[in-house]
């Protein structure tokens, strides 16, 4: 099984390519902003319909669900509710979702929120903090799911219409490689050659990006997992 | 993740070297995909031992039939490589064939077959003469790889055809094809050589068939409340050695499902680390370890109270894991 890999903790060069990767795939869709975004409600997550406009190894899995990373309490409608209304929840859980921020940091945040509640009420604010991150986590997710979706379809749409340039060609569809042609050979590709090498050229970069693309939810899923532990850690029940 | 209450493990192990009986100590060695390390777990205190450098991309890892040798996939670098169980140390490497994943040793010790997920093949190379002996096309994308006790039959799983392939060892030809749900990632047969066990992440089961005659004796399903069906994906699978329990690891539905062999059904789902892909037990079948992919930790679960019991950490993308016998 081919599944690809990456850190979280380092922006390392494949970091920055996924965050590329991203701002292109959502970049036709709503953006996703923290502050004074609308928060919809959770949503239970559903069995994948189409798969064949997924285009990552690993299988498509709609949402992050509570209970494959969380043994606390039940997250309530009520619980829900409560952190939508609460500022500093809502503030930090977007913090510590960010994959810019190193986990130590993250998790220290988590410690400092800890210590500042009451032994009372530090279970029940801890539960509603874990109930943002898994919120937030899955609203980013989805943009992300249909990012990826929406780029391959654009790269399928591509494939479909280099495949018409090529059989129009005389060599029929054999991209040249016009960096190892002798000087003077170039004049003699034709435009709708050159322009079909242009499109595989483009289409072969855009699909190197997919594999990268696909990590991304991966390593949201890690980090909130990371989160809910350390969130966990700090519970009393 | 639970929180996990190791406190007790120090003094268990005290009482135990007081009286003079000291516990079984295996070595738990663990593949780290994106670290390209092996990190060694003593099983008895679960602290890391060791960390050592290995190739390209470790996933599969054997032992060798006298325990000697520690034998893994190095898929990107499109080989296997040798290491010393006790010293760490580098030995040799054994010509794979391309991208190998999983692998599997004939009961003889000296035959090792080994999926070759790039080029629909399996390999077999003879481990003391580097010797390849001869190469068998199966299916496409081909990974689990089982084999019956008696040595005589090999099982292996294509991904991508969805099939076991059943291949004598004699002859290396495939004799029977059995279509099994989507995505087969491992095949292993039960200590009696009458079961073969093949789990398929996509389909999100495990297909248990009758070794004779390959017809099918069950099928096993997952359900756990509050995760969603897509997320229950199968795929390492582990027997005690009294045949009576099945362990299933299933993947980023971060459990391991405990299944009662003689009805199939199963007993309970316990919650370990992420992303939890493969598994095995201590010689004794009094642990068992658990690779997770995507918190990087291994889980250990204590399989008489079926309760996971610490998680440590390893490498990035732990993926493998083998235990010493000793």
């Amino acid at each position: 099984m081919k599944y690809a890999v990456g850190s979280i903790r380092r922006f390392s060069a494949s970091t920055l390519a996924m965050a590329a990767a991203l701002a292109a795939m959502t970049a036709a869709g709503s953006a996703f902003s923290a502050e004074g975004a609308s928060e919809p409600a959770a949503e239970p997550s559903t069995v994948a319909k189409d798969t064949n406009e997924w285009p990552c190894v690993s299988r498509k899995v709609l949402s992050l669900d509570a209970a494959t990373i969380w043994d606390g309490p039940d997250i309530s409608a009520e619980t829900e509710k409560k952190w939508r209304s609460d500022e500093k929840v809502r503030k930090l859980s977007q913090y510590l979702i960010s994959r810019r921020v190193p986990l130590e940091e993250a998790e220290a945040a988590v410690k400092s929120f800890a210590k500042e509640q009451a032994d009372d009420q530090r279970d029940a604010r801890l539960t509603e903090l874990f109930a943002a991150v898994l919120s937030r986590t899955n609203d980013e997710r989805k943009l992300v799911l249909s990012g990826i979706e929406r780029f391959h379809k654009r790269q399928v749409a591509r494939a479909k219409e280099i495949e018409r340039e090529g059989l129009a060609l005389p060599g029929q569809g054999e991209a040249l490689p016009t960096d190892a042609m002798p000087a003077g050979e170039i004049d003699k590709i034709s435009n709708e050659q050159e322009l079909y090498n242009w499109n595989v050229r483009v289409f072969q970069e855009r699909q190197k990006n997919i594999p990268i693309a696909c990590e991304i939810p991966q390593l949201m899923d890690e980090r909130a997992g990371a989160i809910a532990r350390s969130i966990r850690g700090e519970m009393k029940s | 993740m639970p929180r996990l209450k190791p406190a007790v493990l120090p003094f268990l192990a005290a009482a135990l070297f007081a009286s003079g009986t000291p516990a079984d100590a295996y070595s738990v060695f663990v593949t780290n995909e994106k670290d390209n390390s092996i990190t060694v777990i003593d099983s008895d205190t679960l602290e890391v031992t060791n960390t050592f450098k290995v190739g390209q991309r470790p996933r599969g890892i054997i032992l060798s039939k006298d325990g000697k040798w520690i034998i893994v996939c190095t898929s990107d670098d499109n080989i296997v490589q040798v290491y010393d169980a006790k010293t760490h140390a580098f030995v040799k490497t054994l010509p794979s064939g391309p991208d190998p994943e999983l692998h599997i040793l004939h009961p003889d010790g000296k035959i090792l077959y080994i999926a070759n997920e790039d080029d629909n093949l399996v390999t077999a190379v003879n481990i003391e003469t580097r010797e390849v002996i001869t190469e068998i096309p199966v299916g496409v994308e081909p990974e689990g790889m089982g084999i019956s006790p008696d040595g005589k039959v090999l099982v292996n799983t294509s991904e991508t055809t969805n099939m076991a392939h059943f291949i004598d060892t004699a002859t290396h030809k495939t004799f029977d094809n059995i279509l099994v749900d989507s995505r087969p990632r491992v095949a292993i047969y039960n200590k009696e050589g009458t079961q073969v066990w093949i789990s398929s992440e996509i389909g999100g089961t495990v297909t248990v068939l009758n070794a004779a005659d390959r017809k099918q004796i069950g099928k096993i399903n997952f359900e756990i409340a509050g995760v969603a069906k897509e997320a229950i994906q199968p795929v390492g699978i582990r027997l005690t050695q009294d045949g009576k329990k099945a362990f299933v690891a299933l993947g980023p539905a971060n459990r391991v499902a405990v299944i009662d062999v003689p009805t199939l059904k199963v007993e309970k789902y316990i919650l370990v680390g992420q992303r939890v892909w493969q598994l095995y037990l201590t010689p004794d079948d009094k642990k068992l370890f658990t690779t997770n992919g995507a918190s990087n930790d291994v889980t250990v679960i204590d399989v008489d109270n079926l309760k996971a019991i610490k998680s440590i950490k390893a490498g990035r993308y732990p993926w493998g894991v083998v235990i010493s016998n000793d």
